[in-house]
């Protein structure tokens, strides 16, 4: 008995010292990483939305009531709206997939980019090249989407039309009103 | 035993790749380029030498019937620490490493040395036995990367070699090609370390 109340109290005790280096390391890197992710979403929406010249974030109860997606975009020009930027997260193969879907006003896909993901290094991990992305660009918004799937990597070509389609449900929806 | 053969042995004569086929699921996965391989060594070799290190320190401590919970809760505290280091400082190494970075809690090479070395000696052998197995763990992983790079990308850390006109065999940069190329080599280095083996 005195036996296990010992164990439990050191690994008690080296768990709590490893949660506590972990939390001051995640204090450390936590503010960098966070304005990384920031900077690069700012780079994707210039892609995304060439002619805007301004970008705002879009809230509403109807964007958070949709799955998988986190944020939604406006680019403006000026004053006139030219195009929306819906960042969704489907599930792929190995976990979400971060992707932004950018849509102009003319109901027409301008891109898709994949901001991370954690798919299958040389197979599932091609859906973040342009050779895969570029597949979308120039598709009609007006309804569901489908390009060819990546042999070999279908459940993350899958993951990605989802995003997209999702995307597209959202404009149609909500944001085009 | 002298440092210098514990470091060695771990580069070379007990290399963790080539001769005690350790680790083969980041070998085989990670290794389509070069710079891809040294990431993954690297980031090894960093948690090798911390778990071996806490290991070898506290292992008067630790009563041996918890020894292998407290073995994974160091190991996984600093694969945690790396995994959020890169992400920060170098993310797009983090991103191409992806679900592998976290995977290195699992990996056998770094459990093994703290099992079998690192709880039964010293604080400065086990540091030494550390780094020698993860520099002999980048060193074939980087070797492995060079290859499948050239062949299958023709390129060698990112860099072309060949002009346009050069196919690239895109096999050896998808998981067939991992295993082809790790069995020639494994072939080639086992001939070159211990040559008299009949096995």
């Amino acid at each position: 008995m005195r036996d296990m109340v010992k164990m439990g109290l050191i690994l008690l005790l080296i768990t709590a010292i490893s949660g506590l280096i972990l939390g001051v390391t995640n204090s450390m890197t936590e503010g960098i990483i966070l304005e990384r992710a920031l900077e690069s979403d700012r780079a994707s929406l210039e892609v995304l939305l060439e002619d805007a010249d301004g970008f705002e974030p879009v809230e509403s109860a109807e964007i958070d009531s949709v799955d998988i997606v986190t944020d939604v975009f406006v680019g403006t020009q000026g004053e006139t709206v030219v195009g929306y930027a819906v960042k969704v997260a489907p599930n792929g193969y190995g976990g979400e997939v971060e992707m932004m879907v950018g849509i102009n006003t003319n109901d027409e896909i301008t891109g898709v980019v994949i901001l991370s993901q954690s798919e299958t290094p040389g197979l599932g991990t091609k859906i973040t090249e342009p050779d895969y992305t570029d597949r979308f660009i120039g598709l009609s918004a007006e309804g569901d989407v489908s390009v060819d799937a990546i042999a070999g990597a279908t459940v993350s070509s899958t993951a990605a039309v989802n995003g997209v389609n999702t995307a597209i449900a959202l404009y149609q929806d909500t944001l085009k009103n | 035993m002298k440092l210098g053969k514990i470091f060695s042995r771990g580069l070379v004569l007990d290399n963790p790749i080539f001769v005690q086929v350790l680790g083969m699921c980041p070998t085989l996965a990670v290794t389509n380029t070069a710079i891809n391989g040294l990431a993954m060594g690297v980031a090894t070799t960093a948690v090798l030498f911390g778990s071996n290190l806490v290991v070898s320190a506290i292992r008067r401590v630790v009563p041996t019937k918890i020894r292998i919970p407290v073995y994974i809760v160091v190991i996984a505290t600093f694969v945690t620490m790396v995994g959020m280091l890169m992400n920060a400082y170098t993310p797009d190494l983090y991103q191409a490493l992806g679900i592998f970075i976290p995977l290195i809690v699992v990996n056998c090479i770094i459990l093994g040395r703290a099992e079998s070395f690192a709880s039964k000696n010293g604080v400065v052998q086990s540091i030494t036995d550390g780094l020698g197995m993860g520099i002999g763990f980048t060193l074939a992983l980087v070797v492995l990367g060079i290859v499948r790079e050239i062949i299958g990308f023709g390129s060698v850390f990112g860099s072309n070699l060949f002009p346009e006109a050069f196919a690239p065999m895109s096999i050896m940069t998808m998981p067939p090609g991992a295993f082809l190329a790790l069995g020639i080599l494994m072939a080639i280095f086992n001939k070159a370390v211990y040559p008299k083996s009949k096995s």
